[in-house]
């Protein structure tokens, strides 16, 4: 089924629930009505690992008893024929491809008259072999260590609410795909939690729905009589959140039934962790050419990059759509979150880099933000120290958002991105420094590969071409779609059944040729602030 | 649930993707860049082995002597053509121009050790514009013909001393198709970046022959007028070109090796050398082409490198020459070390007072008849010819002295003294007929003015004497054992210039003098 169905609703009927499609959660989500009231029922099909002793008796909520279940297939099972050996050997072909070509360009490539060319060329290479070699042999899931019964028992700190969960949602008409947003919060496996969604001053028929599942005592609304952005809708939602987790997601987004529960064991057990990200996929990937390369092009960004970071404790950005804080790590900070300005300006993008800024540069920033909003409720309320914070990434936990189908609503959402990162390069740029080494210096490596990138691509599309080099263009545009095949490669290992692969070079070639350039447009415009949707 | 691995669909795919990486693989792994590597590898091992070479010799401990000021410093440009190994391809036994590597070896180290160090062209101009600030002793090495062996056998040595050459590059074959014996221009480009390789022009296509008449003779391209058959549509008659149509084909020629390098490799291109050291000389049907080449040639290039001969002059390059053309002394193929810097150091700059008593030959050079050193007496004889002339070769500064010269004239009609000499066409000099008179002469672009003459009522004797000039500012004096006899007024021009003996006689073998002894002193400053 599509998964962006059309929803019927009317005003004195109960809405339908979602009708997605399910094929891409482990277990489904359950369509019943009553699986709205019966989470914990043993009839779950999503079979959770944080979940109640399955016997005949109904089982009260409280107190819990913690049981090891029978691992939970993966997405996909392990009993692929030849998975192994294919993992083995792409990880393998990677390495090896990765290390001839890097050779090759130092040795070959050295009588390049440029020396900045030349340091660029060798440095791509290098740092994609170095992200590439580090996430796929040295990072581990931060859910593995949460598998161990005896661990939970002893690590999660009961009694609550030290681990409630206030999870948030800001909304601003989507009255098609709110429903589907809703209720897969509502099949989480974890119970103690509550569900805040704010309507910030939707135009539609969005806040009906909201009050509708709220008057069923599902969800608790918060509307919104102007319409302020995405991080002033958040802002208000945390101040009256009880949880000591908060779990922000996107209204355009769907959540795996165990992500909550995943997300809530791990930062239960690893008192480090001021922030997680989960693992996000296209929504509607299958819709066409574009979603299956913006697809492909999430799984490599999260489980090669993001891996990468995590290896580190140093993730430098919590996606939007799985974004889990402690509400010690950022609570202070709220206000300075909401009333971001950049250029004398309000700046409303960058929700979640600068979110994830603020856990990352903790003992930088405290002093100086809690002064300057000493007044705010989120500073007087209580006064949380400066910590150093690491921050994971958690390749286990899915969730899955809707990617832009048009090129005109990618475009838009594009440029949104890159004064997103316009933006942090003076925050984050600041102290990530003080990381370790290698990230930190691959982070601003990577800043700089960002800005030279237009310039290269001109080079070498452009004006080589021009002054007789015609080889340079399709020898350039080889070396990328190259770059796209590695990170195709990696996504094979990670599903050997797939073909989604194959869209990947088409994504770097796309991204090189069309992207890049709209650094360009996304400075000249950085202080257009309106954010759109397509 | 779909299990397989691998799907139809994506065969092709995987494909494609092999293509690819095998694209990128290429780019830096193929096979022109895989012999460059390996070719480098060879010079940087063959230039650690001479570095090596470098320190374990031991190092000469002479005496630097002072060195002379910049505008008194003669630059010495040697020439070679390529750089054999094997005694069949050199020059040695073969017909070739080719050096051997041992030999070119001991010749730059021998350089290297004597305190010699390579300047560059634009230093070069700097000089004659007397702007430089040239080493204690400065040296040019060029290369004519761009051959592989050349740069592969010579660099490694230049990397280890330190030296820069200059390449004389045939544009029409390092452009061109490749070859396996001329330097390809991605091998140029290298020579240059490495610093030590200075490109230049040897013509573009005129290091080739042309017919030059209906038999099928042929002669160099730049010095003859091109014969063509009867084309096929037949609107054109069989025969010589044109003066005209020469002087565009040359011109065409010159500019387009200009161009072409200028392009190729993003340098000025500032000087030309001859090919076949022929800019007229050895043309085969049009005597005239040396008035036409050296115009045409110099409206393109600023330099004009050949090979000079003794009759030119001196065998280095003096500050005061204004003239475009550059003189290159060609090495021999079978020289050695020594036997080069012998010959360099004799071009060198004489100081004075200089006296010479012929024990060994400090640099005299016969521009024609025979002149040879025995028995400690400089022997100048016109064997074949009417006459024979000798002169000293590094004299080339000098100016205001007494030159006199201890002389047993055994035959001959005339003796000729010669003073500031600058080359077989311009000197001054004191002419003594036996049993005649004595001349004070000024001879400028081979055209001799008396400025004086006197008629001994005895006349001028054969036997030994000492004959001699002075030259003090304008004055021309002649002397014959210390007497002055004659002297004139020259109009200035030939302010500077070297010393030489000159003799002549109506037959052929007539005339024979033996100089026992030269002095040369500074003329005492005359009493205003």
């Amino acid at each position: 089924m599509d998964p962006s169905a059309t929803f019927f609703y009317s005003q004195n009927t109960i809405p339908p629930p979602y009708e997605g499609n399910l094929s891409y959660f482990s277990g489904g989500i359950d369509n019943s009505q009553e699986s709205f009231y019966n989470f914990f029922s043993k009839d779950s099909p999503s079979a959770p690992l944080l979940s109640l002793q399955t016997s005949e008796t109904p089982l009260p909520y409280f107190p819990f008893v913690w049981q090891q279940e029978e691992q939970q297939e993966s997405v996909y099972p392990q009993k692929i024929s030849g998975a192994r050996v294919l993992s083995r050997f792409l990880a393998t072909f990677i390495f090896l491809a990765l290390v001839v070509v890097g050779i090759g360009k130092v040795v070959f490539t050295a009588d390049n008259p440029y020396l900045f060319l030349y340091l660029y060329g060798v440095s791509v290479t290098f740092v994609l072999l170095t992200v590439m070699f580090f996430s796929i042999t040295r990072y581990r899931d931060p859910a593995e260590a949460t598998d161990n019964a005896e661990n939970n028992a002893i690590a999660f700190p009961y009694p609550f609410p030290s681990a409630f969960v206030s999870c948030m949602i800001a909304v601003h008409n989507e009255e098609k795909i709110i429903t589907r947003c809703i209720e897969s919060f509502l099949a989480q496996t974890y119970p103690y939690k509550e569900i805040i969604f704010v309507n910030d001053a939707s135009t539609d028929r969005t806040a009906e729905i909201l009050d509708w599942y709220a008057s069923q005592g599902l969800i608790q609304v918060i509307h919104l009589e102007k319409n302020l952005g995405k991080k002033k809708a958040l802002g208000t939602a945390m101040l009256q959140a009880q949880g000591e987790i908060f779990f922000f997601s996107d209204s355009d987004s769907v959540l795996a039934p165990d992500a909550v529960e995943k997300s809530t064991l791990i930062m239960a057990q690893r008192p480090d962790l001021g922030a997680l990200s989960g693992h996000c996929r296209a929504l509607n990937s299958e819709k066409n050419f574009l979603t299956k390369m913006q697809d492909s092009w999430y799984e490599g960004q999260f489980s090669v990059r993001k891996a990468f970071e995590s290896i580190f404790g140093a993730v430098s950005c919590v996606s939007g759509p799985l974004a889990v804080f402690r509400r010690e790590a950022i609570y202070n900070y709220i206000p300075a979150w909401e009333n971001d300005s950049f250029l004398g300006q309000e700046f409303r993008f960058s929700t979640d880099r600068t979110l994830t800024g603020f856990v990352l540069g903790s003992r930088q920033i405290d002093a100086k933000l809690k002064k300057k909003y000493a007044g705010s409720p989120f500073v007087e309320m209580i006064n949380y120290p400066p910590r150093d914070w690491t921050i994971a990434y958690a390749k286990s936990i899915h969730a899955w958002t809707e990617v832009p189908d048009t090129f005109t609503k990618f475009f838009k959402q594009q440029v949104r991105w890159k004064k997103s990162f316009i933006r942090n390069i003076f925050f984050t740029g600041t102290f990530y420094w003080r990381k370790p080494f290698l990230v930190s210096f691959f982070y601003y490596l990577h800043v700089l590969f960002v800005l030279m990138g237009p310039f290269i691509v001109f080079r070498h599309l452009v004006y080589l071409p021009m002054h007789g080099n015609a080889l340079s263009a399709f020898l350039y545009l080889s070396g990328i779609a190259f770059v796209g095949l590695m990170f195709s490669f990696a996504l094979k290992r990670e599903e050997p059944t797939s073909d989604l692969w194959m869209y990947r070079p088409f994504m770097s070639l796309f991204s090189t040729i069309f992207l890049s350039p709209l650094l360009f447009y996304s400075l000249l415009t950085i202080k257009n602030n309106v954010w759109t949707r397509g | 649930m779909d299990t397989r691995i691998i799907k139809k669909r994506e065969i092709g795919f995987l494909f494609i993707a092999f293509i690819i990486c095998a694209v990128v693989v290429l780019k830096y792994y193929n096979p022109m860049y895989l012999e460059t590597f390996g070719k480098q590898s060879l010079l940087q091992f063959a230039y650690f082995k001479y570095i090596i070479q470098m320190e374990i010799t031991p190092k000469p401990k002479t005496a630097i002597p002072e060195a002379a000021p910049d505008s008194l410093k003669t630059i010495p440009i040697l020439l070679y053509h390529g750089i054999s190994t094997n005694k069949t391809q050199s020059g040695v036994n073969g017909e070739g121009r080719t050096v051997l590597l041992k030999d070119f070896e001991s010749q730059m180290f021998a350089l290297h050790a004597a305190g010699y160090r390579t300047i560059t062209l634009a230093q070069f101009v700097a000089f004659r514009e007397g702007k430089a600030h040239l080493p204690d002793k400065p040296i040019m090495i060029t290369f004519d013909d761009a051959i592989k062996t050349s740069y592969y056998r010579a660099d490694p040595i230049f990397h280890a001393l330190g030296y820069n050459a200059i390449m004389f590059t045939i544009s029409g074959h390092a452009l061109g198709a490749p070859s396996r014996y001329y330097l390809s221009k991605s091998e140029l480009k290298t020579m240059i970046r490495s610093g030590r390789w200075q490109v230049e022009s040897h013509g573009d296509l005129s290091h080739q022959s042309i017919p030059t008449n209906a038999t099928g003779i042929h002669g160099n391209f730049l010095s003859n007028k091109m014969y063509r058959e009867k084309n096929r549509s037949g609107t054109q008659n069989p025969g010589l070109e044109t003066t005209a149509e020469y002087q565009a084909r040359i011109t065409s020629d010159l500019e387009s090796a200009k161009n072409s390098l200028e392009k190729a490799f993003g340098i000025q291109i500032i000087g030309f050398a001859f090919p076949f050291n022929d800019f007229g000389q050895a043309t085969k049907n049009f005597p005239g082409s040396g008035n036409i080449i050296l115009p045409v040639a110099s409206s393109i290039y600023p330099l004009l490198f050949y090979q000079a001969w003794t009759e030119t002059g001196y065998s280095q390059n003096y500050s005061y020459e204004q003239s475009p053309l550059v003189k290159r002394i060609e090495v021999p193929p079978n020289t050695s070390g020594t036997e080069l810097l012998e010959k360099i150091e004799q071009g060198e700059t004489k100081n004075l007072p200089f006296s010479d008593s012929f024990n060994q030959n400090r640099g005299w050079l016969e521009m024609w008849g025979s002149a040879t050193i025995k028995n400690k007496q400089l022997v100048i004889s016109s064997s074949d010819t009417d006459s024979a002339s000798v002169f000293l070769d590094g004299t080339g500064y000098w100016t205001n002295y007494d030159f006199s010269a201890s002389t047993n004239w055994i035959a001959g009609k005339d003796l000729e003294m010669e003073a500031h000499l600058k080359n077989n066409q311009n000197f001054l000099s004191c002419l003594f007929q036996a049993g005649g008179g004595v001349y004070a002469k000024e001879t400028k672009n081979n055209t001799s003015e008396i400025l004086k003459d006197v008629f001994p009522p005895e006349g001028v004797p054969h036997g030994n004497h000492t004959f001699g000039i002075a030259v003090d500012g304008n004055k021309v004096s002649c002397f014959i054992d210390g007497d002055a006899i004659v002297s004139g007024e020259s109009d200035g021009t030939l302010a500077e210039g070297g010393i030489g003996i000159k003799t002549w006689d109506p037959e052929t073998g007539g005339a024979h003098v033996n100089i026992e002894q030269v002095l040369v002193s500074t003329t005492s400053p005359s009493q205003p």
